[in-house]
């Protein structure tokens, strides 16, 4: 199983589209997949994926109050999906993420204790991808999915307040702990894709990040996107929208990367 | 197993205390609640309280008029049912004189401890030393990698010996034991020893 992280250092940058799209592309090509919302104080995945009546969530399983098969949800039959796509949602509700704040050490630790036993058991049901949706920056929730993958993607917008934040969170945190880290560049503005612009901003970026991270590509910003109103998953909806195609390319580059660390 | 020994005076002072596990309460606590409940019962019952199940741990009391013997364990067959008896009877023919003559100064019988490890053999008792800070994902950025990969196994384990780790890293046991000396050296595992077996967890 390869095991992949999607972090920003800032909100917005559209990881969770990303990663459930992403997801959902995989599983719709034949490979078993988990999906976990990390982001435990700003749930939305259940949002996307339209589901309101868990039955428990991840952090019940964290908290040793339900089982493994509680809190996994199986969507593939109702997106007639090919194989498995399991969800773990975080629980939106506002007195769970109010408590979630104020988790001590303590809890934290337990709660990488408990990542590393579902990610075994994950293993244990064949699943090839596990895909974490990581609340952005620097948190317990971001570290712990972090630590627990192989590899993360960082997606970011083409500004200067991401490139710094993410400069920062790779000399940090991801050099300290040894990760593999790649830069996802989304919502890319049309006309940067235009001369001179492209050039100028190929620059900025290779001298920013060439010793730090490999770029694994430059999604545009499509306006359909934001017309789905964040419930819709266009690789199951619209599949033949330019997103769509652009986030297979991105699914195909990290299958190779995925392949590529797991050999070495 | 046996986590503690206490040997309370009639007035419910203790005068020994012996803690194998030094995760348990207070012991000044536990002799209070447990002269409280004990007069409680004679008061309404003429009997003393000779057990407490609090907590997954047994306490077992007797009586001896001028002493109480108060162990406390995982499980009630961890104590035999003679061992109340003999521990007051050592104690008692030991510090007969001095139990009268000190009877409202207390003094602690801390030397009873040499006799009170004959009567316990080694392998009944654990000795517990907890971890100084959790082993949280802050905890690992500051650990060396090779401690990091130790750390991730301990986490997912929950607790692990020595030949445990040494077949999961394919690695020597003076190697798994050396690294995980290490690590409970930072103070991120504690480590739990009965007899000869130690186990370290987080």
């Amino acid at each position: 199983m390869k095991s992949i992280t999607f972090h920003s250092y800032k909100g917005g940058t559209g990881k969770t589209t990303l990663a459930a799209n992403i997801a959902v592309i995989l599983a719709q090509a034949g490979h078993n997949v988990a999906l976990l919302d990390m982001d435990f104080t700003a749930p939305s995945l259940h949002t996307l994926f339209g589901i309101s009546d868990n039955k428990a969530y991840l952090n019940d399983y964290i908290d040793n109050k339900a089982k493994v098969s509680d809190i996994l949800i199986n969507v593939a039959p109702t997106l007639g999906l090919k194989s498995k796509l399991l969800i773990s949602f975080s629980n939106p509700n506002v007195g769970v993420i109010r408590e979630q704040l104020s988790k001590d050490r303590k809890w934290q630790m337990k709660a990488l204790s408990q990542l590393l036993v579902l990610k075994k058991e994950l293993e244990s049901r064949n699943i090839d991808y596990l895909i974490l949706d990581s609340a952005p920056g620097i948190h317990y929730g971001s570290v712990n999915a972090i630590v627990i993958s192989d590899f993360t993607i960082l997606v970011s917008k083409v500004d200067n307040f991401d490139f710094d934040g993410i400069v920062k969170i790779i000399d940090d945190l991801y050099k300290t702990l040894d990760k593999k880290t790649y830069i996802l560049f989304n919502k890319v503005v049309m006309p940067l894709f235009q001369e001179p612009n492209y050039s100028n901003m190929m620059q900025i970026i290779d001298e920013t990040f060439k010793d730090r991270s490999e770029i694994i590509g430059f999604i545009p910003c499509y306006c359909t996107v934001p017309l789905g109103m964040g419930s819709e998953i266009f690789a199951i909806t619209q599949p033949e929208l330019p997103f769509v195609q652009e986030v297979k390319k991105t699914t195909d580059k990290i299958k190779e990367l995925a392949a590529k660390i797991e050999k070495e | 197993m046996i986590r503690a020994v206490y040997i309370l005076q009639d007035s419910g002072v203790p005068i020994f205390m012996k803690n194998f596990d030094p995760s348990l309460s207070d012991p000044i606590l536990v002799s209070s609640f447990i002269t409280a409940i004990n007069s409680f019962s004679h008061e309404t019952t003429g009997k003393g309280v000779k057990s407490i199940d609090s907590h997954n741990l047994i306490l077992k009391i007797a009586d001896f008029e001028s002493i109480l013997v108060v162990t406390i364990s995982d499980n009630a067959e961890d104590v035999e049912d003679n061992l109340l008896d003999t521990i007051a009877i050592k104690f008692l023919s030991k510090y007969a004189t001095e139990l009268d003559d000190n009877k409202d100064r207390p003094k602690h019988f801390d030397d009873f401890s040499k006799e009170l490890d004959r009567l316990i053999p080694i392998g009944e008792k654990e000795e517990i030393i907890n971890p100084q800070e959790p082993l949280d994902a802050i905890s690992l950025v500051e650990l060396p990698e090779n401690l990091r990969k130790i750390a991730l196994i301990i986490l997912e384990m929950k607790e692990i010996q020595i030949n445990q780790l040494a077949e999961r890293l394919n690695i020597s046991k003076s190697m798994a034991s050396k690294l995980l000396k290490e690590l409970f050296d930072s103070g991120k595992i504690g480590k739990k020893t009965k007899g000869r077996q130690i186990t370290y967890f987080i």
